[in-house]
């Protein structure tokens, strides 16, 4: 207990308010601008962490990890380019609200909702950590495969009227996800011999051109006046905000707990709950029809799943030294540098800081509701800039985020070309989120499920069999009939 | 008009941004300005966390920037390659591992440089890998027990692994103690982790690091491929010892361009020594669960040449080691 009292004097020194309060900023920030995102802003800091003290290093990055999972709706809703793959549903519903008018509802929406999300992952993370992390060891590869079918079923929410055009989409997100080296056979594919593509396509070039630069690009071919939306903006309080969340708890605590179980597990990231939990949240939403339109329950969803993911993902790093996504992968390396090994000894031996990283991300996530709230007037600022800058800084901020994934030149061609892609899908109306949705999960659907062919192999077993008889497999199969079911009864009614 | 003026403001952002380069100071002695330091794999892995506490001791010594830049991809390939095409003027160097670095020479295609496009630097650690085994589901508390069962059992035990090193030392098992094993392939040591743990496979190797991790989980160190017991993990037994005579051992090179001037590579070396014999060095590699080792240029040519034919020799008796 005493240890509880010992972080709170370490996250309210006034060093490690600093530090979480510099954290949460960037982390804003960087989730924001197109291309950019927690992974990338954490990689940035993280050589500052060394010469600090372990705890307040942990206390900064959590806060860049937390405040850049909310960071891209501000973008996503505004100029309609999610700043994070995070935040590609919220840009289907936030962005049309605010073309309605309504985009201080919608930040309102995201940033209590990213706080309510990410309160309840890292509450989750503080109470269960030694039983979820034996819990999300039990899922290997024959129940990451069917996670991962069951987030492709999601695609039949995202697809709107057409369904031919959603599925070209999410087969084009497949293709693409297997240029590159396989895992499995250790052997490259569709890389034509050319060593960039023998890499593979990496995930922020290609959602930044889809997204943003497209954007922009149809922007620029639209001849559009001056500002960005010329609807005025209406004002909305943050009381009616919360009134609202609170008539709409049963989504809120379902996206909460989607988000916080798939950051658990290892492998799986923010952008896999988000998509998981918009198709669940259209499933079973009243306004399932203005999906896609404004519909509030559209951001409420994916903005709550993402931020909960942030102290799910930290449950198999803390208790068994696993990564839970790809950002406390790099938060994995602040702690071995100064000498402590994630794993199950972590909470023994260096119990303060654990506990500083924790509580730690509590404030963080106060901060960042903070933060937010009063940041939203600025925000829709951005609305009023005209177009003509608008264009320029998104398309070069985009290049240069698109750069910094992988520090490479091919990326930035990559976006562009992507760029071109992305504005021919949008003229043409076919949805661009099946794609990205297609390239997340493609390469670990087909991974897990070669991995199960192996194993079941070895065993002697049918691999039908070893997939589906185990209890969590049934489930999922559940889960995934229950969401397909959903959609067919929703694209049958006729109109969307 | 209003086209055209988006138009160059973007070409005059973008350019800022991408031509932006660091000061170029005048003067004698190398370095005089920045020095790029390639690093083939992700951050947060284990060759580039090393690489950056090594990066930031030869800064102070230099006096000058060592940027860490990571480019991974390919095992190393995609930032080797583009090692091997940079200017050899000192201003760019790397780091690979020793034997991802060779089977990728032997193993792959379209593989742009070779074993002499690149100036072998010094190497400041060793490493080995174990073979782990999850005595839970298994019941296995001895590589003799393994290797009883998996004679009895061809291909029925899973074996995890995360590499093309890994398999080089599977099918150099299976060799020498004529047995069939199912290689699992995982993207990381970290999911070879995770599936061992959760008892999706029975076996795993990887990093002699993981022994601290596993420790009261069900899942016990069987041997290690190192030629003689290694630190902090002496009470494994080798291979060797066991009467099977493997050995391997990874350690990280740094590396720079062909064609690198000789007084530079010197220099590189030199500092490098200088810098990782520090107690202060030793013990945060130490807390990195990394044993301090260092090669010169000589000594790390010679070894590499060592594992170079190694390589060949297995490929030459068991071609099919890699597929």
């Amino acid at each position: 207990m005493h240890y509880i009292i010992n972080a709170f004097s370490t996250i309210f020194s006034p060093m490690g308010l600093l530090l979480n309060i510099v954290g949460v900023v960037f982390g804003i920030i960087f989730g924001a601008l197109p291309g950019l995102n927690g992974v990338v802003g954490v990689a940035l800091l993280l050589p500052l962490t060394y010469n600090m003290n372990p705890s307040f290093g942990l206390i900064m990055l959590g806060g860049l990890y937390m405040g850049a999972t909310y960071g891209g709706s501000i973008s996503a809703i505004l100029l309609n380019c999610p700043g994070t793959g995070e935040a590609a549903c919220t840009a289907l519903n936030g962005n049309p609200l605010a073309r309605q008018g309504r985009a201080k509802e919608a930040l309102n929406f995201a940033v209590l909702s990213s706080g309510i999300g990410g309160l309840f992952g890292v509450i989750i993370m503080l109470l269960f950590t030694p039983i979820l992390a034996k819990f999300a060891l039990k899922f290997g590869p024959a129940e990451q495969f069917l996670v991962c079918v069951l987030g492709l079923a999601v695609v039949g929410s995202l697809m709107g009227k057409n369904v031919a055009k959603g599925f070209f989409s999410v087969a084009f997100g497949l293709i693409l996800s297997v240029v590159g080296m396989d895992v499995t056979s250790v052997n490259y594919r569709l890389s034509f011999g050319n060593m960039h593509l023998q890499s593979g396509l990496d995930l922020i070039p290609i959602s930044v051109g889809l997204f943003a630069i497209a954007e922009m690009l149809v922007l620029l071919t639209n001849q559009n006046t001056g500002d960005l939306i010329t609807e005025p903006q209406d004002d909305y309080k943050v009381v009616t905000t919360l009134k609202e969340l609170g008539r709409r708890w049963k989504i809120l605590l379902k996206s909460s707990i989607i988000g916080t179980i798939i950051g658990i597990l290892p492998g799986t990231g923010g952008a896999i709950a988000v998509f998981i939990s918009y198709g669940e949240a259209k499933r079973s939403s009243k306004e399932r029809k203005q999906f896609g339109f404004g519909a509030v329950d559209g951001i409420i969803a994916p903005e709550s799943a993402n931020n909960a993911a942030v102290g799910g993902s930290f449950v198999p790093l803390l208790s068994l030294g696993i990564p839970g996504s790809a950002t406390s992968a790099i938060i994995f390396g602040a702690l071995t540098v100064h000498g402590m090994v994630p794993g199950p000894k972590l909470f023994n031996e260096h119990t303060d800081v654990v506990y500083a990283l924790m509580m730690g991300l509590l404030l963080s996530v106060i901060i960042m509701v903070i933060v937010g709230l009063s940041g939203t007037r600025l925000f829709t600022k951005i609305l009023k800039v005209n177009t003509k800058f608008i264009i320029p800084a998104v398309i070069a901020l985009s290049l240069f985020g698109a750069y910094s994934a992988r520090n490479s030149l091919f990326d930035v061609l990559v976006a562009i070309v992507f760029g071109v892609i992305g504005l021919i899908f949008k003229r043409t109306n076919i949805p661009v989120a099946p794609a990205v949705l297609g390239m997340i999960l493609g390469k670990m659907t087909e991974q897990n499920l070669r991995q199960s062919m192996v194993i079941a192999a070895a065993k002697g077993l049918n691999i039908f069999s070893y997939i589906v008889f185990r209890p969590i497999s049934i489930v999922l199969l559940i889960l995934i009939g229950l969401l397909i079911i959903g959609n067919l009864k929703t694209n049958l009614r006729g109109d969307e | 008009m209003k086209k055209f003026v988006i138009t160059i403001l973007t070409v005059l952002m973008v350019s800022t941004m991408v031509f932006a380069q660091g000061k170029v100071e005048t003067g004698a002695q190398y370095p005089t300005k920045g020095i790029q330091f390639i690093v083939p794999y992700a951050a947060g892995g284990g060759t580039d966390s090393l690489m950056r506490l090594l990066a930031k001791a030869m800064e102070e010594e230099l006096g000058q920037s060592v940027t860490i830049v990571n480019k991974a991809g390919g095992l190393g390939q995609v930032g080797l390659t583009e090692l091997s095409r940079a200017k050899n003027d000192g201003y760019t160097i790397g780091a690979l591992s020793n034997l991802d670095h060779i089977l990728v020479l032997f193993t792959s295609d379209n593989v742009s440089y070779d074993y002499d496009s690149l100036e072998y630097l010094g190497a400041i650690n060793t490493t080995a890998n174990i073979m782990y085994a999850n005595s839970k589901n298994t019941g296995f508390t001895s590589a003799e027990e393994m290797f009883a069962y998996a004679k009895q059992n061809p291909g029925r035990l899973t074996v995890s692994i995360s590499g093309k090193t890994h398999l080089a030392e599977v099918a150099l098992l299976e060799q020498a103690a004529g047995i069939k094993l199912t290689p699992v392939m995982q993207g990381s040591g970290n999911d070879s982790l995770k599936a061992i743990l959760g008892g999706h496979v029975d076996l795993a190797v990887m990093d002699k690091n993981f022994v601290a991790q596993v420790q009261g989980q069900g899942v016990v160190p069987l041997a290690t491929f190192s030629d003689a017991r290694i630190t902090p993990v002496t009470e494994v037994p080798t291979f060797t010892e066991l009467g099977y005579s493997i050995a391997t051992e990874t350690y990280r090179v740094m590396v720079a361009p062909k064609g690198t001037p000789a007084e530079i590579c010197a220099t590189l070396t030199a500092t490098i020594k200088k810098v990782s014999s520090t107690d202060e060095f030793i013990e945060k590699m130490r807390n990195m669960s990394e044993n301090y080792r260092f090669l010169d240029a000589e000594q790390v040519k010679a070894r590499l040449d060592n594992d170079y034919r190694a390589v060949q020799k297995l490929l030459e008796e068991v071609p099919g080691a890699f597929n």
